[in-house]
């Protein structure tokens, strides 16, 4: 059951009906909870169970951490990490490790074929696992305390708003929103909705509707691609993935408001970021915190002098990309990232006395649509269906490839409006806060904004497509 | 470590006002591009994508030994009026062409599916039954629509129904009513785009109205599209596809269906071409003498031609109720219970 779904749209009008209700803080809570489960089986109702193995391995291992200290508190924290990554590692990772296996005998002169793979990577497995580890580690550094509700740790590792695709949320953020009732007021369904029908429209209108069939025409036929086509299908997969994905965080924190309860932004302005180690802190910004708070942190971080530093940078990148997917290809996007990091730490140390220079507007600038156009380079590894493929693309971006060109005029125009309007709209809102600029407009204008949307959301009638990270 | 929430909400926006004209506004607007679109003769119309097709196959499932389901390419699709050959036959007809692509794997489909004991008919069309360099690409595209089809979850399928419902209803969802069609057609001429000259119905046949866009109706351009995308197969992998035609066509009938192989209507530059590169004596009679089907091909039937339109190798659509009975009268002369 998708967000952009008319099944969707229903289900949570129930759920929504069901949460008025004046009924006690628990059963509403309870109410959410299962309503969870539903969203979940809807896609595959066996999958159900990995999820309750994952809530309470956690539940249990983190009570138990509880009351232990030493090895045995460590004892309890492995057996999370080793019930939540083998969930993961074997449904998402099980096909690839064969085929790398089969590959590497090959090598040595064995011939071993490996059985067809038919494991279903089950929706959402990569963030709940994540959301649900947290847990037992923030409990087992002393960060937080093990709940006493279970149905609350359950609702937080399992809330539908988020279940699927994040925001990933730490325990002790949403915990505590779930220890007392939210007084859903009008005002938290008015903004809510808004910020549904925002998401939406990113989704179905700028996503799906204007920038998806070009990154088709050109990914689908990437050996045949010219230099234009290659800058052009990228910038559009730059501007359908941005969509795609903060579309769905915003719908997702839409959702959670209308229920009276708080998510975290997930995307803030990412294209006007000036540099990468900026660019994480604002793409996927749940990611990258999970990230550099239980991995990064976890390897020792920056204490252990540059050399070690770089080579924890580059490994955080390395698995990351690979937690976006089975592929070398999201590897090679991780180690790419990684690189960049890396330079980029190196570059700040050289220009160090030039600091002065670095930050005046037009500088800043520069370096802004130089983060932006490398960062557009290393999509097309995320984005390529192989790896020949990607290289062609990348050449024909950096030594413009002649041809004929698969993109229309028409298209090249589109994708190159729509580019331009992000940027702008990113440098605009680099350090504002959309909430208040939102409220600083006069009311008319924000129901023109709404119309609009609404309007172009009707007027798409474009095939529905899944939204990308459910494939992570 | 410090998450940017939504914390501070913007109380003082009027949202009920906003939500409430919001609503009422949208509404009007909506309806009354809709009466525009209607009075421009841009009524409501389906797409021939996947949902539509996956729709089909579903219902397919429901009838038991007594469906026939129709498959093939865009000759099949445009040649059978569905609601027609199912009043003749007084049998439910699914129509599972898929535009532009080999039939096989919907064929391997039905042939795996237990639930499926009916007739087949599928339409062999030489470009894409033979053809090494679209088949890779087009089998590859059939598959795609099956493999969607053989994933849906329940509630996917009521979306389905749900999203095909509003198509049916709203001309707001048409195709032809796109805002980029729209806003090119106001750019070039001022004026709202005329219906395009292709119409899909829920049961997925094909009108086409060649008249409204002359442009299309282009037999050379068919002749070269021929050209530049056909290389017909080898004599091994001919073999090996007849081979498994044949694989297929066994497993139907063991389950008691009925499977008939039809060549459709050809004439002109196209089917100049067809005899050239696809000549019968190599393809069709070696399929006719190694697959344990009925063979139907045109020119053995004088009642099947005669129906083409310009383009030379479909059906005039205006004429497709009467090439259908036509059809449906061969078939049953052949067997077709």
């Amino acid at each position: 059951m998708a967000f952009n779904s008319l099944t969707f749209f229903i289900f949570f009008a129930v759920v929504l009906v069901l949460h008025s209700l004046p009924l006690a803080w628990r059963a509403k809570k309870t109410n959410l909870l299962l309503a969870s489960y539903v969203f979940y089986a809807a896609w595959n109702p066996p999958f159900i169970v990995l999820l309750w193995i994952s809530t309470l391995t956690d539940w249990y291992a983190a009570k138990r951490m509880a009351m232990s200290v030493g090895r045995r508190k460590a004892l309890f924290l492995t057996l999370s990490i080793i019930v939540n990554l083998g969930l993961l590692g074997y449904f998402k990772y099980g096909g690839f490790l064969q085929e790398n296996f089969s590959a590497l005998l090959a090598l040595l002169g064995v011939a071993w074929e490996a059985p067809v793979n038919s494991i279903i990577l089950p929706l959402g497995i990569s963030f709940y696992t994540f959301q649900s580890m947290s847990y037992s580690i923030d409990v087992y550094r002393g960060k937080i305390r093990p709940g006493d509700s279970l149905l609350d740790f359950a609702l937080y590792v399992a809330f539908f708003p988020q279940l699927v695709a994040g925001p990933i949320i730490r325990a002790r953020f949403f915990l505590k929103q779930l220890g007392e009732d939210s007084r859903r007021r009008i005002v938290e369904l008015g903004w809510g909705a808004m910020l549904i029908t925002l998401g939406m429209f990113q989704k179905v209108v700028l996503a799906d509707g204007l920038l998806a069939p070009v990154v088709e025409t050109v990914y689908g036929a990437a050996s045949d691609a010219s230099g234009t086509d290659a800058w052009i299908g990228t910038l559009a997969f730059a501007g359908q993935i941005f969509f795609d994905f903060n579309g769905y965080s915003v719908i997702a924190v839409g959702l959670a408001r209308c229920l009276g309860l708080r998510l975290p932004w997930n995307f803030l302005s990412p294209y006007a970021a000036i540099g990468f180690s900026e660019f994480w802190r604002r793409w996927h910004v749940t990611l990258s915190a999970w990230l550099r708070d239980y991995l990064y942190v976890s390897l020792s971080g920056n204490r252990r002098g540059p050399a070690r530093t770089f080579i924890n940078l580059f490994l955080t990148m390395l698995l990351g990309g690979l937690w976006h997917g089975a592929s070398w290809l999201f590897v090679l996007w991780g180690a790419a990232h990684g690189t960049l990091l890396i330079l980029e730490r190196v570059a700040k140390r050289l220009f160090r006395s030039h600091r002065a220079l670095l930050d005046k507007t037009p500088v800043q600038g520069v370096l802004g649509l130089l983060t932006f156009a490398i960062v557009c380079l290393t999509w097309v590894l995320f984005r390529a269906d192989s790896l020949d493929a990607a290289m062609h693309l990348i050449g024909g971006m950096l030594l413009p490839l002649r041809g004929a060109v698969l993109t229309t005029a028409g298209e090249i125009t589109t994708v190159i409006g729509v580019m331009v309007g992000i940027l702008c709209a990113h440098a605009f809102m680099r350090h504002r806060n959309f909430e208040k600029t939102i409220k600083r407009l006069p009311w008319p204008l924000i129901v023109s904004l709404i119309v609009s949307m609404l309007l172009a959301i009707l007027l798409s009638p474009g095939e529905e497509r899944d939204f990308i990270y459910f494939e992570f | 470590m410090i998450l940017s929430t939504s914390n501070s909400e913007p109380s003082r926006v009027p949202w009920m006002r906003i939500w409430v004209v919001a609503l009422l506004a949208s509404v009007v607007l909506a309806g009354a591009w809709e009466f525009t679109l209607r009075d421009a003769n841009l009524g409501p119309k389906y797409v021939d994508n996947r949902a539509l097709w996956a729709d089909a196959r579903h219902r397919l499932n429901q009838e038991g030994t007594d469906a026939v389901a129709l498959l093939g390419a865009s000759r099949n699709q445009r040649a059978i009026d569905v609601e027609t050959m199912a009043r003749l036959l007084g049998r439910p007809v699914y129509q599972l062409a898929i535009e532009g692509t080999s039939a096989l794997p919907t064929l391997e489909n039905l042939a795996a599916d237990p639930r499926f004991r009916g007739t087949v008919i599928y339409s062999v069309a030489p470009a894409f039954s033979f053809n090494r360099r679209l088949s890779k690409v087009d089998r590859g595209d059939q598959s795609k629509w099956v493999r969607f089809y053989a994933d849906q979850s329940r509630v996917r399928r009521v979306e389905q129904r749900l999203r095909l419902l509003l198509q049916g209803t709203l001309a707001i969802r048409s195709p032809d009513a796109a805002m980029p069609r729209v806003m090119a057609s106001i750019r070039e001429s001022g004026s709202l785009p005329a219906p395009d000259h292709k119409t899909v119905f829920a049961d997925r046949s094909v009108h086409i109205d060649y008249a409204a866009q002359p442009g299309r109706a282009d037999e050379s351009g068919i002749v070269d599209l021929y050209l530049q995308n056909t290389e017909p197969y080898t004599d091994a992998e001919f073999q090996t596809v007849v081979n498994y035609f044949a694989t297929l066509v066994r497993m139907l009938r063991q389950k008691g269906c009925q499977v008939f192989i039809v060549r459709l209507p050809s004439e002109g530059k196209v089917r100049a071409l067809e005899r050239r590169m696809f000549p019968e004596s190599a393809f069709w009679d070696a399929m006719e003498r190694q697959i344990d089907a009925t063979f139907v091909h045109f020119e053995d039937y004088p009642g099947l031609n005669g129906y083409l339109s310009v383009d030379g190798s479909h059906i005039d659509s205006d004429r497709n109720e009467e090439f259908t009975a036509a059809l449906s009268g061969v078939l049953q002369a052949n067997g077709l219970r």
